[in-house]
């Protein structure tokens, strides 16, 4: 059991903290993603990957975490560092900071999807059966998120 | 949403905007793959826009993960109750706790309704548990005890490709039990080895329809299962015996030995 832990805490914990831009937030998702997922392991449906449904309840667990703290203060511990410049996004140590900064103000259904694809490493057809959505709909979102962040980015850096 | 959706559309093509997303992403078809070549071969703009996306996405690839906290995994581990590790473990001593009998009347007492609903149910639910035989299928089909849960003592859960579930370990009050839950694709067989370990095989109860087949020696006690089961296997301590643990699981999928587990080992 502790393998199990050790395999997936670390993914289960970057794909919470990159969709909730905390790491305490994270870190208590991560804790109670391994409690239901060992709650309900006999629910676990052998037709799809083991890791597919371990992270499908990270990635609900984490849009519950969003959901409850819809009004509050979102980005404790990333908004203390402004824009730098637009070179700075490709290869400084400030990289994972924008990014996370854009990440987050995207929709949680466009932000979990590069989540999933970016972070997680996941093919469109792993994210579909993590999301439970049609693979179309995975490209589609995808495609746009891309977009939206590319332009996230862009306007930060020519502020 | 709203606004994100008026400036999220592409400055070129959007068929030839997804056909890039997708090379990128390493899902494209050969005949779309032929698709994209030929595009990007008359547009000086769309390869200008294809290194300029495929420089992104090398980007967001980039990001490097984050450590979790060190306190993360031991702080998961406490609130799921792993089983001790075996090299904690006290093979074959007489316990001390849980089983202690100082602790069974304590939780015996806190467990008093419990105990009574049990037995009371599990009386007016069978006949008398008599066969020890091996050779036979001799499983005794007693009702739910109840919402009596007891108190648990340990656990172990299964995570294997084929067979997947927990077993839990109860005290209730003179009785304890293997709360078993599993689910397998194909036959699911549940091995107990209580030989010198001084307890005896009581009765299984299932609050479901009941597809398990049982069989108990005095050594072993095997339960054969399909699909999503469970069922509560129940155990007295031998007249005159002290309850000894840990208590040996083995867990089968389709006759192949999936896990081994120990229960009740002394924390």
């Amino acid at each position: 059991m502790s393998q199990l832990v050790s395999q997936y805490q670390r993914p289960v914990y970057n794909a919470a903290y990159r969709i909730l831009g905390n790491k305490d937030d994270a870190a208590d998702t991560t804790q109670t993603v391994f409690l239901k997922v060992f709650e309900h392991i006999v629910d676990y449906d052998p037709k799809f990957k083991f890791f597919s449904w371990v992270y499908r309840i990270a990635i609900n667990e984490s849009l519950n975490q969003v959901k409850k703290r819809r009004n509050q203060e979102p980005l404790a511990d990333n908004q203390e560092s402004p824009w730098q410049s637009p070179a700075e996004v490709l290869d400084s140590k400030h990289l994972c900071k924008r990014v996370q900064e854009a990440l987050m103000t995207l929709n949680v259904d466009y932000r979990s999807v590069v989540v999933l694809k970016h972070i997680s490493g996941c093919s469109y057809q792993q994210i579909s059966e993590i999301l439970q959505l049609p693979v179309k709909t995975v490209k589609s979102r995808l495609y746009t998120a891309r977009q939206l962040l590319k332009k996230t980015l862009q306007n930060d850096g020519s502020d | 949403m709203k606004e994100q959706n008026n400036i999220h559309q592409p400055p070129v093509d959007q068929h030839a905007y997804e056909l890039m997303n997708a090379a990128i992403d390493g899902e494209l078809g050969p005949a779309e793959q032929a698709e994209l070549n030929k595009l990007l071969a008359e547009s000086d703009e769309l390869q200008d826009f294809d290194a300029e996306l495929r420089s992104f996405v090398r980007l967001l690839n980039d990001v490097p993960e984050r450590a979790p906290p060190e306190y993360l995994q031991q702080a998961i581990e406490r609130q799921i109750r792993l089983p001790v590790p075996k090299n904690k473990q006290t093979r074959g001593k007489a316990i001390s706790s849980p089983l202690n009998p100082k602790n069974w009347l304590r939780t015996g007492l806190a467990l008093a309704a419990g105990i009574v609903l049990t037995v009371g149910i599990y009386e007016m639910g069978s006949g008398p548990i008599t066969s020890r035989d091996a050779s036979n299928l001799t499983g005794t089909i007693i009702d739910k005890p109840g919402s009596s849960q007891g108190e648990l003592l340990d656990s172990v859960h299964i995570y294997t490709d084929t067979l997947q579930g927990a077993v839990e370990l109860r005290s209730r009050g003179d009785l304890f039990s293997l709360d078993v839950n599993v689910k397998s694709e194909g036959l699911a067989k549940v091995v107990v080895n209580i030989a010198g370990r001084g307890l005896e095989f009581e009765g299984i109860t299932n609050g479901q329809d009941f597809d398990n087949d049982v069989a108990v020696s005095d050594d072993l006690i095997n339960v054969v299962s399909e699909g999503a089961q469970s069922y509560s296997l129940l155990l007295r301590q031998t007249p005159g015996s002290q309850p000894v643990t840990p208590l040996e699981l083995e867990f089968f999928a389709n006759d192949t030995l999936v896990q081994a587990a120990e229960l009740g080992g002394s924390r």
